[in-house]
């Protein structure tokens, strides 16, 4: 049954990319080939000296919409994402360097985000109404409240630039120089897994330091919503009967929160944050700006910014794939949480 | 859950214990937003790829950075001219110019500069149709077409490529270039300093999968686009530095090249690393992880200026001119930037900008000053006209128009005869999203137009960039906010792309037919007469006719700001806005 769920859900992917592509590739029609030659020619400045003709024939943009599509979907079964000029480089290059670095953020993100929430939120419910909860909600608020990219200026203020503790970037240059040698083998495209597979602890530790303040800056939001995510759900489970009856068994509360309770509640605190990843996406532009960490955000706004619909293509389909595997993974939490759920 | 706590608290520590790494002191490190868009010299229009060609590589000759009205030799081992010989009249009416090439001059890869190498270079920057504006000056020079593509389409491959062939030729130890005819900027355009005719190896080229030089492979190279070619990643000159490394987004490194034919440069590791955040920049230069960083907007100054370990240089001339050109036959159908296509309180007609008065009234209604202070903090340059100041034969004394609200009011009155202060216009004009300078400017010139008659109507809007770009191409903007980036320093360049027929504003802004009538025969004989004063005189007529026919409001010429660690000497500023001569760099 579950492999059977498992295959089901994957086989959906194509279809959802197709579709995908098709919409993206439809807002194609709508667009001059001079709007699309913008991204040959990024800089106003030089466009008094652009062949602007010759470049609408050299690039193909005069061509059929439908003729345009064809040559990319076979490209693509080819394994040939296309070209992105707004990266200057291959698209599937791009994506191969930008999305493991969004990957990586994502992942230290998601940890502090899983550990934090439900630690906090467990805590704030176990200590309803008390000083704690009550801190924990006021700094919730403010978590909310506050745009990622100043609490990201403010921490690379404090503890970089006042003191010099984490500094802006994806690795400090000598680690550049290690990772780019041909000695490093590139496994992941993950500096910190990388740096781990290659033996080079120093270069895990490097990544990871570059990593804390945008992970931590990039997650704030989406931390501050689990925490009080948790602590509703958490509150609201232990007010089952079903917790009474553990209680009146003797247990302990201890034993009752955590391995009675905590696991009912999670069930939303899992939906939500996988409703987060793709939002997160969005997210990073800010974020890696800010911190100079060049990632799939920054690369998504660029391509969309330019209207190079290669990029902007090839991105679509890498986080359309990305949602349908979360999406499983969600559901497949679903059932190790709550044993009832069927796949039916 | 406390053995959790360790192992973070544990692994928090030893992250901060791996700190940056102290900078060495012979390794330069340049913070900028700009990309690198390829290592293709001659595919090249980004100004940072223009950087680092010119670290890279070496072209034949080279501008005095603080004469930009004298030549030296760099690959050459003389400037020509018609005193030395080198610069002979043909008898057909063409002109031979004849560069004798340096001897012992090494390439990256330890082979020696030929003069074949200078051959192949120039002809392989022609046969794939090089898109730097000085390639296609040299096409027009060399092959008396805009491109090599044109003259294929015209007599064949065949017959095109013997042109070719016979433009550049090698003799002896010197490369011959033959003109068809005089062109007095094409020493100028040998002086790119490596730019976009920077001098590649032929051996080397034709080893790493670019044009091998001979006739029969020339059709698979013609239209090379940056995807296509070979030279995207690679990159292997003569010049003070080679690439030791690129990631695409992120940073280039480049090493010193010791066996330099002038000496190696003092900086043994240059970085360019791109930071896009102006905020994370100041700071990376604060703490010393980067030496050198752009300031685009000079409300940045106050931000590093008192630094400490920090300097400003400020007010470097460039050569980046802005101008605000008016469509003189704007189009009317579908253009809603016109309204109804009427003299009268709801449009303008599509050839509104063709009467003088207009064009006149909105240059008297633009606040200069109050731009240049409002968003340069007084930081720019008003230009003279289309020639830029520092450009030889810029005319100081060339008249200029000022706000004059009363000559404004004067020349609308007079506009269409009296229709325009009559009836009043509405017009819609939009600027590039993002550029606060071009907002700016026009919000000043409809602010002070409006304050003339309540009649007059602009509306503003931003558009993004490539709904702009369309925008122009169709001749749908009545004004339009572009600029100029000369890479030669020849008054022959801006004055052809502002004012010759066949150049890019004429053309797109619709006064070519005045051009054809005026300042054609001028232009041309500016590019063919090497006589010091008459080019002068061409040059100041034109610049005058640029004055009397106001056909763009020649807003600003651009100064840059740059902010750099106090131990960074010998920096020379360059015309190309916040290039940088690396080989000048010491500690």
């Amino acid at each position: 049954m579950l492999k059977k769920f498992i295959i089901k859900r994957l086989l959906t992917l194509p279809l959802i990319l197709f579709i995908l592509s098709g919409l993206i590739f439809s807002l194609v029609a709508f667009l001059s080939p001079y709007e699309r030659l913008a991204v040959f020619i990024p800089d106003p400045e030089v466009y008094a000296q652009a062949p602007v003709e010759e470049l609408v024939i050299l690039y193909g943009l005069d061509e059929a919409i439908h003729i345009q599509y064809l040559n990319w979907l076979k490209n693509v079964f080819l394994g040939d994402l296309g070209w992105s000029p707004s990266a200057r480089m291959p698209v599937s290059r791009a994506l191969s360097s930008r999305f493991p670095a969004t990957v990586e953020l994502m992942l230290l993100g998601q940890l502090v985000i899983f550990f934090g929430g439900i630690a906090i939120g467990t805590y704030t419910a176990k200590n309803h109404n008390k000083l704690g909860d009550h801190f924990f909600r006021f700094m919730t608020t403010l978590g909310i409240a506050f745009p990622g990219f100043v609490v990201g200026l403010l921490l690379l203020v404090i503890f970089y630039s006042w003191l010099g503790w984490f500094p802006p970037g994806r690795l400090s240059p000598w680690a550049m120089d290690v990772v780019g040698s041909l000695e490093f083998q590139r496994y992941t495209g993950m500096n910190t897994l990388d740096g781990i597979l290659n033996g080079r602890f120093d270069v895990f530790l490097n990544s990871l330091r570059h990593m804390i303040l945008p992970a931590f800056a990039y997650s704030l939001s989406t931390l501050a919503a689990t925490i009080r995510l948790m602590r509703s759900s958490l509150l609201e489970t232990l007010r089952k009967d079903y917790i009474y009856t553990a209680r009146s068994k003797g247990l302990s509360e201890k034993v009752v929160v955590n391995k009675h309770a905590r696991r009912n509640a999670l069930l939303p605190v899992i939906t939500f944050m996988g409703t987060s990843v793709p939002i997160m996406f969005g997210g990073a532009v800010i974020i890696e700006t800010v911190f100079g960490y060049p990632g799939m955000g920054l690369f998504i706004v660029q391509a969309a910014h330019g209207l190079d619909f290669p990029a902007i293509l090839g991105s679509a389909l890498l986080v359309g794939v990305v949602i349908v595997f979360v999406n499983l993974v969600v559901d497949l939490l679903y059932r190790i949480l709550d044993p009832t759920i069927r796949y039916d | 859950m406390r053995s959790w706590k360790n192992i973070v608290l544990i692994v928090l520590l030893l992250t901060l214990a791996f700190s940056a790494g102290v900078q060495a002191k012979d390794t330069f490190v340049k913070a900028s937003r700009n990309l690198v868009d390829t290592l293709d010299p001659q595919l090249m229009v980004a100004s940072a790829t223009m950087e680092l060609s010119f670290n890279v590589f070496n072209s034949l000759l080279i501008f005095d950075p603080e004469d930009r009205d004298t030549l030296h030799p760099s690959l050459s081992t003389q400037v020509p001219s018609y005193d030395n010989g080198l610069i002979v009249d043909t008898e057909d009416g063409g002109v031979r110019i004849e560069f004798p090439v340096r001897q012992g001059v090494l390439f990256h890869n330890g082979s020696e500069l030929r003069p074949e190498d200078i051959e192949y270079t120039i002809k392989r920057a022609l046969l794939i149709g090089g898109q730097p504006a000085s390639i296609r000056l040299l096409s027009s020079t060399l092959l008396d077409k805009g491109s090599f593509q044109v003259l294929v389409d015209e007599i064949g491959y065949d017959e095109a490529f013997e042109v070719l062939d016979q433009a550049v030729t090698v003799e002896g130890n010197s490369v011959i270039f033959h003109l068809p005819k005089p062109f007095v900027p094409f020493l100028g355009i040998m002086a790119d300093g490596g730019a976009s005719l920077a001098i590649l190896n032929k051996e080397w080229c034709s080893e790493v999968g670019a044009w091998p030089g001979t006739k029969e492979t020339g059709q698979e190279f013609m239209g090379l686009t940056i995807e296509e070619t070979a030279l995207h990643d690679k990159m292997m000159g003569t010049g003070p530095f080679k690439l030791a490394s690129w990631e695409p987004g992120e940073r280039i490194v480049l090493e010193r090249f010791d066996e330099y034919w002038e000496g190696p440069a003092t900086m043994s590791r240059v970085i360019r690393r791109i930071v896009e955040d102006t905020s994370t920049a100041i700071m990376l230069l604060q703490r010393g992880d980067v030496d050198w960083i752009d300031l685009d907007s000079p409300a940045d100054l106050p931000r590093v200026e008192g630094s400490p370990g920090v300097k400003t240089i400020t007010d470097i001339p460039t050569a980046w001119l802005m101008k605000m050109n008016f469509v003189f036959d704007i189009t009317e159908e579908g253009n809603r930037n016109i309204g109804d296509g009427q003299i009268g309180p709801n449009g303008i007609p599509g050839d509104f900008f063709s009467d003088i008065n207009v064009r006149k009234a909105f240059q008297y209604s633009f606040g200069y000053d109050v731009f240049i202070n409002d968003v340069f903090l007084g930081s720019a340059l008003k230009p003279y006209g289309p020639v830029l100041i520092g450009f030889p034969t810029a005319n100081p004394d060339n008249p200029q128009y000022y706000y004059d609200p009363e000559k404004a009011e004067e020349h609308f009155k007079k506009a269409w005869n009296g229709e325009v202060w009559e009836k009043g216009f509405k017009m819609r004009i939009p600027y590039s999203a993002g550029s606060l300078q071009r907002q700016r400017a026009l919000e000043i010139l409809k602010d002070n137009i409006e304050a003339l008659n309540p009649k007059f109507e602009i509306e503003l809007f931003s558009l993004p960039w490539a709904s702009y770009l369309a925008e122009i191409t169709a001749k749908k903007l009545p004004i339009s906010l572009l600029g100029m980036l000369p890479q030669v320093f020849d008054p022959y360049l801006p004055l052809f792309q502002h004012m010759h027929s066949s150049g890019s504003y004429a053309r797109d802004c619709g006064y070519d037919d005045m051009a054809r009538e005026k300042y054609d025969v001028l232009i041309d004989e500016l590019g063919t007469n090497y006589d010091e004063e008459r080019r002068m005189e061409l040059s100041h007529q034109l610049q005058l006719y640029a004055y009397e026919d106001a056909h763009s409001i020649f807003h600003f010429q651009n100064v840059a700001n740059i902010a750099i660690r106090d131990w960074v000497q010998g920096y020379i500023p360059l015309p190309q806005p916040f290039n940088v001569d690396f080989y000048q760099i010491y500690h």
